[in-house]
């Protein structure tokens, strides 16, 4: 029955990536593939965000600063320095790593409101440091002509390329998190999010875990900030506002965000929802809010809520077949 | 028996602890001997400072005064979780499980100190990391089976009954391979059933070796298991001794039923 199960898994794990891998032959417009991109960029920063705040019950209002670090730092080793992508990802990912560190430390003693408002503030401080240190980061005018990266001597260009590119980044991005979510780790991080005390009680070094969730989540902003800034070419301060930061934890919580795969239908539904309300601007942030609402008072779960009920019954269902078969 | 064989049995030793909350004397130089292998009781009326002296002694309060030491050593001031490694755990007086996960999740956290994180492996689904994660596994399922609970692993802790979820915290303070354990009120709120249970539990621990530390308030749970019982009375210890003696002390009566007239 195990041995079924997991073929299954497998059946159903290849599946889906056969129809990703060719998901842009299908959609050939390219307006349509660049918004997949983006929901693949957004996938990244949210399951940070889930493993930081679903999981080890911090939550970060500031991730559009890590978001922000990821993007600048790479674009602008590879555009003053010309290095090639990986090794500009590579720094950035050490540079974000510290960042998220800093913000670690002094969240050991923050809780709650005062947490968040402590990562608002860096969220801000990222911003407006972008802005006003013209000589590096050509303030509010922002980067242009980023370069575009090059891998293992492929030149990536275009829509269709960068899909890949992405695709492969959030897969191994999404295994990793699921790796550490069901391993020991992510069994400490839950535990401290329902009791601290208790943990630490237990022998759980308690700041030392929040401090490498912290480090996580900001490595996985960061990387999506260098493919952000590598796929879009152009950055500037007015991509990683304090509205980004909201915008990413609405997608970690409508998606469900105490899951790996919550952070995916998060950032679709919600990256496709604020293309379709492009049209009334101003009105996109009460929308925004008001999902926000309702998410937490009906489905607290999230929509990746739905998917244990859903697989309880498929489970029946194929005990059921399975008892006809007999 | 010798003086010092007498020294070598005290397991926990507590020398002249004190702790001020503002203009509240919690706690006011108590001494406490804890024997290797016994069942020590700890009473008092409410807000007499058993609490906070558990507190203290599994480092989530720093006294004032005082030190704690351990088979004759003296501990620096520790933080809650460095205690657990060196065989200090506790329960809590107001169940404090992590709610939204399993049974056996709840126990594995009990495992923590005993099992390496090899994060390499983790991400890699390793053979090491599996290695620890059955290790582990099988640890917490002993520790399950001892309280009773097998059958309910997969159960979210939410769900389970009041006298049940006690059973899982005792079941996790085991897991992580305490040579003392201090309850705090383990058979607060259980049935006569559920709490002769529990005392089956704690007298078996007892004669596995394990050393006891016992706050409770009903006294016929004390009075039969205790070895020895140490009455607090507003952050003073007014009596120490064995039950019999306990029974009879005249401090202690007046402390539980007041002056007499």
């Amino acid at each position: 029955m195990k041995m079924m199960k997991t073929t299954f898994k497998w059946y159903l794990f290849l599946v889906i990536a056969l129809v990703m891998l060719l998901t842009p032959q299908f959609i050939t417009n390219v307006y349509y593939q660049h918004i997949i991109n983006l929901v693949g960029i957004y996938t990244l920063i949210t399951i940070g965000l889930n493993i930081l705040s679903g999981y080890t019950g911090q939550v970060s209002m500031g991730h559009a600063g890590y978001y922000a670090i990821g993007t600048y730092v790479s674009s602008l080793l590879m555009l003053n320095l010309h290095m090639p992508f990986w090794l500009s990802v590579l720094i950035a990912v050490v540079a974000v790593a510290i960042c998220g560190l800093v913000v670690g430390i002094p969240a050991m003693k923050l809780s709650g409101p005062y947490l968040v408002l402590a990562t608002v503030g860096f969220g801000e401080i990222v911003r407006l440091v972008i802005l006003n240190w013209t000589p590096v980061t050509k303030g509010a005018a922002g980067l242009t002509g980023i370069p575009l990266p090059r891998l293992f001597g492929l030149q990536i260009t275009g829509e269709k390329d960068f899909f890949y590119l992405i695709f492969f980044v959030v897969l191994i991005g999404c295994y990793i998190a699921q790796r550490i979510a069901r391993s020991k780790i992510g069994r400490t991080y839950m535990a401290i999010r329902e009791d601290e005390l208790a943990a630490e009680a237990m022998g759980v070094p308690v700041n030392t875990y929040k401090i490498s969730a912290f480090v996580i989540s900001a490595i996985y902003a960061g990387i999506a900030g260098c493919l952000f800034g590598a796929y879009s070419g152009v950055a500037s301060p007015d991509n990683f506002t304090f509205d980004d930061s909201v915008g990413f934890l609405c997608m970690s919580v409508v998606g469900g965000n105490n899951t790996i795969i919550g952070a995916l239908i998060g950032s679709f539904v919600l990256t496709i929802l604020s293309e379709l309300l492009r049209v009334f601007q101003s009105l996109r942030l009460i929308l925004y809010g008001l999902i926000l609402i309702m998410t937490v008072i009906y489905m607290p779960k999230g929509l990746a809520g739905f998917i244990e009920p859903v697989r309880k019954w498929m489970a029946i269902h194929m005990k059921k077949s399975t008892l006809i078969q007999d | 028996m010798t003086v010092m064989e007498a020294i070598n049995k005290v397991h926990l030793q507590i020398c002249g602890i004190s702790k001020r909350f503002g203009g509240l004397q919690a706690l006011e130089d108590i001494s406490i001997d804890i024997q290797k292998n016994t069942i020590h009781g700890i009473i008092g009326p409410n807000g007499a400072g058993k609490t906070t002296l558990f507190n203290i002694i599994t480092g989530q309060i720093r006294p004032d005064q005082g030190t704690i030491k351990l088979d004759g050593q003296t501990l620096p001031y520790l933080k809650p979780n460095q205690l657990v490694p060196l065989g200090i755990t506790r329960t809590f007086q107001n169940i404090r499980l992590f709610k939204e996960m399993s049974v056996m999740e709840n126990v594995l956290i009990g495992q923590h100190v005993h099992t390496p994180t090899p994060i390499l492996s983790i991400i890699l689904n390793g053979s090491k990391a599996r290695y620890w994660e059955e290790v582990a596994k099988n640890e917490a399922e002993n520790a399950l089976k001892f309280v009773g609970l097998e059958n309910k692993a997969d159960e979210m802790v939410k769900n389970l009954s009041y006298g049940q979820q006690r059973l899982v915290e005792f079941a996790r303070a085991l897991a992580a391979k305490p040579k003392i354990i201090l309850l705090d009120e383990p058979a607060a709120g259980m049935n006569p059933t559920e709490k002769a249970n529990l005392l089956r539990l704690v007298l078996l621990l007892k004669e596995k070796g394990y050393t006891i530390v016992l706050i409770e308030h009903d006294m016929k749970v004390v009075m039969n298991i205790c070895q020895t019982i140490t009455v607090l009375d507003h952050g003073k210890k007014i009596a120490e001794g064995q039950p019999e003696m306990i029974r009879k002390h005249p401090e202690v009566i007046k402390a539980y039923l007041g002056k007499g007239v």
